[in-house]
C-alpha cells in the first residue's frame, strides 16, 4: 500500500491586498502594499494608527444569514476562506461520507467585535440583553464549529491554539489527519483584530509598531525596523490525500511535506533562535530534504530588530551557508500580521511561488543587516521545488512547515 | 401596545435574532418545529430574550425551546398577557 501523502488542493484567501487567491497573488508580486490608517468606529483614540485590514468585503456573499447573526468578523473571513478553497478544490458539502472530512481552524484574537458589542449591551442595558449567540460566537473554536455545521462535515475538527504558528500548525495537523485515513481537511486561520477591544488587548505587545507612516511602521530585517502592525484576514486550504485527490480529478498543489513546533517562552526573542532552527531541522528531517534544497524561505519577519536578528541566525544554523543564498521574502510587510491568519497567508502565497516559479518581493523594506538574500522591490523568478515558511508567536511559539511541489 | 404576538411579528423576531427567512404560513402549520426551519435552539432563546425585554415579563424557557411553533406562541402569548 501507498504512504498516504498530504497535499493542498484549495486556496481561499481574504486578505487586506485581495479576496481571492488569485487578487491576493496578483497584488503580492507588485509588492503593492495594503497597509494604511486604521480608520473603524471607536479606534480614533487608541496609540495604534496602522494596519492590515480588509476592505470591501461583503460577508453576506459568503455567509447565509443565519450564521452571519451568531459569528464574528474573524468567522465569516474563515467560513469565505473555506466556501473559496472548497471552490478552488472542487470539494462538495455534504458528502456522501460526512465523517471524512473534516476542520481544522487555528485562532489566537476571538471574536472581540462581536464579544464587545454584547458586553455593551451588559453594561448599558442588563444581562437580558446580550444574545444567547455571545455563548458561542467570540470563542477561538467557532470557526471550526460553523465551517463543520454548514458543511456537513464529521471528521475530526479542532481548533488549534498555539499562538501565531498555530496557522502553520492547524495545517500540520491536517497533514496528519489525511495520513491517518480522512478523505480531506478543510485547514488555515483567518482573524479580525482590529476592533476596539481586540486592538486594546494588543497595546502591551512591546514590539508593537505605533507609527502613523504606513510606509514605515512594519519594515521587518530592515535597519529601521521599528516592529509590526497587526490585519485582519487569513487564508483556509483543502488538504487531502495526493493519490486520492488526483482520483477524483483535483489538482494537487503542494505537498506538505514537514513541519515541527518548539515554544521558547513569550518575547524571548534571543531564544527563538536555538527554537526555530530545530523547528527548521525537524521539518526538513521529516521531509527528507537536505538543507541547500531549501528554494525559498517565507519568513516570520516581526520587525522587531532582536526578533530579526534571531530568525536570520536560526536559519543559518539549521541551513548552515545555504542561508546566505537562499531567497528570503516577507510579503506580509505589504498586509500586516493577521496573528494566526499571518502564517496561513504565508503558506497561500508559498503555494502560489512553488505554481509560478515567482518570488514575491518584501515590501517597505530596503535594505537587510542580517545577511539574508531578501527579495525586494520586484518578483524574482526561480525554479522552487521546496518552500519552507517560518512563523513565531509573541507567546513564545515556532513553527516550521516545509512545502514541496508535487 | 399590542397585547398579542401575532405570526408576522414572530417571523420578523425570527429573522432579525435567527437571521432565518420563514413565511406566515410555515409558522402557522400546526406541525411545524423550529429545528425545521432552521433555528436552532439559541436563535428561539434570542427571540424569548426579545419578547421578554419588549414586554417586561419573565418566561420560563426550559419548556419552550423545544416546542412546536403554535404552542410556544400560545405560551408566550398567555405569560406576556399575564404580565400585561
Amino acid at each position: 500500500m501507498n504512504q498516504r501523502c498530504a497535499a493542498i488542493t484549495g486556496i481561499g484567501v481574504v486578505a487586506p491586498n485581495g479576496i481571492g487567491a488569485d487578487d491576493y497573488w496578483k497584488a503580492l508580486c507588485e509588492g503593492r502594499s495594503a497597509l494604511g490608517p486604521i480608520d473603524r468606529e471607536g479606534c480614533e483614540h487608541l496609540p495604534l494608527r496602522t494596519a492590515g485590514l480588509v476592505r470591501g468585503f461583503d460577508a453576506e456573499q459568503y455567509v447565509e444569514p443565519r450564521y452571519l447573526v451568531q459569528t464574528d468578523r474573524f468567522t465569516h473571513f474563515a467560513m469565505a476562506a473555506a466556501e473559496l478553497a472548497m471552490a478552488d478544490a472542487d470539494l462538495a458539502d455534504h458528502p456522501d461520507d460526512p465523517y471524512g472530512v473534516a476542520v481544522v481552524t487555528a485562532a489566537g484574537s476571538g471574536g472581540g467585535e462581536f464579544g464587545q458589542r454584547e458586553l455593551q449591551h451588559l453594561w448599558a442595558e442588563g444581562p437580558h440583553h446580550v444574545g444567547p449567540y455571545q455563548s458561542i460566537a467570540w470563542f477561538y473554536a467557532a470557526s471550526t464549529g460553523q465551517i463543520s455545521i454548514r458543511g456537513g462535515f464529521k471528521g475530526p475538527c479542532g481548533v488549534v491554539a498555539s499562538d501565531e504558528a498555530g496557522g502553520l500548525d492547524a495545517l500540520a495537523h491536517a497533514a496528519r489527519a489525511v495520513a491517518r485515513g480522512t478523505d480531506a481537511v478543510l485547514a488555515g486561520a483567518a482573524e479580525a483584530p482590529v476592533a476596539p477591544y481586540s486592538m486594546v488587548c494588543q497595546l502591551g505587545y512591546p514590539g508593537l509598531s505605533t507609527s502613523e507612516d504606513p510606509e514605515c511602521a512594519y519594515r521587518p530585517f530592515g535597519s529601521d525596523a521599528v516592529g509590526f502592525v497587526p490585519a485582519e484576514g487569513g487564508a483556509m486550504f483543502v488538504v487531502e490525500d495526493e493519490h486520492t485527490a488526483r482520483l477524483r480529478g483535483a489538482r494537487p498543489r503542494a505537498r506538505i511535506a514537514g513541519h515541527t513546533a518548539t515554544f521558547t517562552g513569550a518575547a524571548r526573542w534571543a531564544e527563538s533562535r536555538e527554537g526555530l532552527a530545530h523547528a527548521i531541522r525537524g521539518a526538513l528531517a521529516e521531509a527528507r530534504c537536505a538543507p541547500d534544497e531549501v528554494d525559498v524561505v517565507f519568513a516570520d519577519a516581526l520587525g522587531v530588530p532582536e526578533a530579526d536578528r534571531a530568525e536570520a541566525l536560526a536559519l543559518a544554523d539549521a541551513l548552515g551557508d545555504h542561508a546566505g543564498r537562499v531567497p528570503v521574502t516577507a510579503p506580509k510587510a505589504g498586509l500586516g500580521r493577521a496573528h494566526c491568519g499571518a502564517p496561513a497567508l504565508d503558506v497561500a502565497a508559498a503555494v502560489l511561488a512553488l505554481e509560478h516559479g515567482l518570488v514575491p518581493p518584501t515590501p517597505h523594506t530596503a535594505d537587510c543587516p542580517y545577511g539574508l538574500d531578501l527579495v525586494t522591490g520586484y518578483p524574482r523568478s526561480a525554479d522552487l521545488r521546496t518552500a519552507l515558511v517560518l512563523s513565531r508567536g509573541l507567546m513564545g511559539s515556532n513553527s516550521a512547515l516545509l512545502l514541496r511541489r508535487p | 401596545m399590542p397585547s398579542e404576538i401575532t405570526y408576522e411579528e414572530l417571523a420578523t423576531l425570527i429573522k432579525t435574532r435567527a437571521g432565518v427567512a420563514v413565511t406566515v404560513d410555515e409558522l402557522a402549520d400546526p406541525g411545524c418545529m423550529f429545528l425545521d426551519l432552521g433555528v436552532d435552539s439559541l436563535g428561539v432563546l434570542g427571540v424569548l430574550s426579545d419578547v421578554e425585554n419588549r414586554y417586561g415579563v419573565s418566561i420560563d424557557s426550559s419548556d419552550l425551546l423545544g416546542s412546536p411553533v403554535a404552542e410556544f406562541l400560545q405560551t408566550v402569548n398567555s405569560s406576556v398577557k399575564a404580565g400585561a
